[in-house]
């Protein structure tokens, strides 16, 4: 059987550092074991329990009051292989921010002129989704090429890199999945001005699976876009050590996420004129950038191997 | 050198401690809730003792065998001579500074 607060004990092990672990955590945990066995062993099992109730709230006030005071841990963290991981970060924001500026302004200034008004900012609110979903992965591709720029990646700012891009597929699934039809249908309304049918681009993704196969597919596609595209992002950043101009960055961060969405429009009409599967088509981006990304792997590691070059050294 | 130079400091919370520690001599982090009647918590003990040894006002070491078998051993502490002093000082800094009818 395992002893409370073990679980709650490994888990820590992995975030906090030892000397934390030492003078912090595991007193905590200590003393909920004591007393959990003492109750056991004279029989009090509901002491027992309230005792494990108690020890667990005592773990998350250490636990969050560690986390307050470690904020330097997570600044060195960020500061880490040349600032890398924060450096990315900025730089993601700063696209997706511009990205979104301009995603959600030129529509908005083609159909309604500007005034300051409560309809004007519902309108804006309302695009924000649409302008989310396409500026999230655009954001990470030139932050990630961005921010890495001629700096050398230990294992740890890779997976916090990855588990940033990770997040990012989530919030556009949450996106592209429920709030993108909800704006959508929101913002056609206050245009309209009274209550209109929704079309396909207005149904939810639980309510697309019956509905329409490519659409939902390709809504699921597009949430892996930012895990997809940054992963090869960082392949490339990762694989050319040299420091490149800002132009030659931007150039390739640009050239990339118009290859990824040529690629899913000319997929989606191949799917639309039936040459294609439904489920085929809204993966193909996808699955192409997968491909050129496992090619790069292989093929960085294949001249390494043999004769190491001179930007390796 | 700066720090050794600071005149160092007893929050209310850390002269309790060193006081319930003087007179036990040592004690675990769970017993100090318990003899505190309530002004020590257990979810704050342990970052307050922390801090006391960093200050070097304590000293801990783990027990020697686990209660039983399995656990993890529990931590016990006990005073230093320079928490003993630091509490002896602010014990009398107190008494001075304390009017009659307050004590």
């Amino acid at each position: 059987m395992t002893r409370p607060g073990a679980r709650l004990r490994s888990l820590a092990q992995r975030v906090c550092d030892p000397s934390t672990m030492e003078r912090l955590i595991e007193p905590v945990i200590a003393d909920l074991q004591c007393e959990h066995a003492d109750a056991l062993r004279h029989g009090q099992v509901w002491r027992s329990r309230w005792t494990c109730i108690v020890g667990y709230l005592a773990f998350w006030k250490v636990a969050l009051m560690t986390g307050i005071s470690s904020t330097r841990a997570i600044r060195d963290w960020a500061t880490a292989d040349g600032g890398a991981v924060g450096r990315t970060i900025r730089f993601s924001g700063l696209a997706t921010t511009v990205t979104v500026g301009i995603l959600v302004w030129v529509p908005l200034h083609q159909s309604t002129p500007f005034a300051v008004s409560v309809k004007f900012a519902l309108l804006s609110l309302y695009l924000l989704p649409q302008a989310l979903s396409v500026a999230l992965p655009m954001g990470l591709v030139f932050g990630v090429l961005c921010g890495l720029r001629g700096r050398v990646l230990k294992r740890r700012s890779r997976l916090a890199l990855t588990m940033l891009m990770l997040a990012t597929s989530v919030a556009v699934l949450v996106i592209d999945g429920w709030l993108l039809p909800a704006g959508n249908q929101a913002y056609r309304e206050l245009t309209f001005g009274g209550r209109i049918p929704r079309g396909m681009n207005e149904l939810t993704l639980g309510e697309l699976v019956s509905k329409d196969t490519y659409q939902f597919h390709f809504r699921l596609a597009l949430a892996c876009a930012p895990l997809v595209l940054g992963l090869f992002s960082l392949t490339i950043a990762t694989a050319r050590r040299g420091r490149y101009g800002a132009p030659a960055i931007v150039l390739a961060a640009a050239a990339i996420c118009f290859a990824y969405y040529t690629l899913l429009f000319t997929a989606r009409e191949t799917a639309f004129s039936g040459h294609l599967p439904a489920a085929t088509a809204g993966w193909t981006p996808n699955l192409a950038f997968v491909a050129l990304t496992l090619l790069l792997h292989l093929r960085r590691r294949a001249p390494s191997a043999a004769a190491p070059s001179h930007r390796d050294v | 050198m700066a720090s050794q130079q600071r005149i160092p400091t007893l929050p209310p919370k850390e002269a309790l401690i060193l006081d319930l520690l003087s007179r036990e001599s040592e004690m675990y982090g769970l017993q100090m809730v318990a003899a505190s009647k309530g002004r020590l918590k257990r979810g704050t003990v342990y970052v307050t003792l922390g801090r006391m040894e960093e200050k070097g006002y304590i000293s801990s070491r783990l027990e020697s065998a686990p209660p039983d078998e399995g656990g993890l051993p529990r931590r016990i502490y006990e005073p230093t001579a320079f928490g003993r002093r630091v509490l002896s000082a602010y014990a009398h800094v107190a008494r001075r500074l304390t009017p009659e009818f307050a004590r």
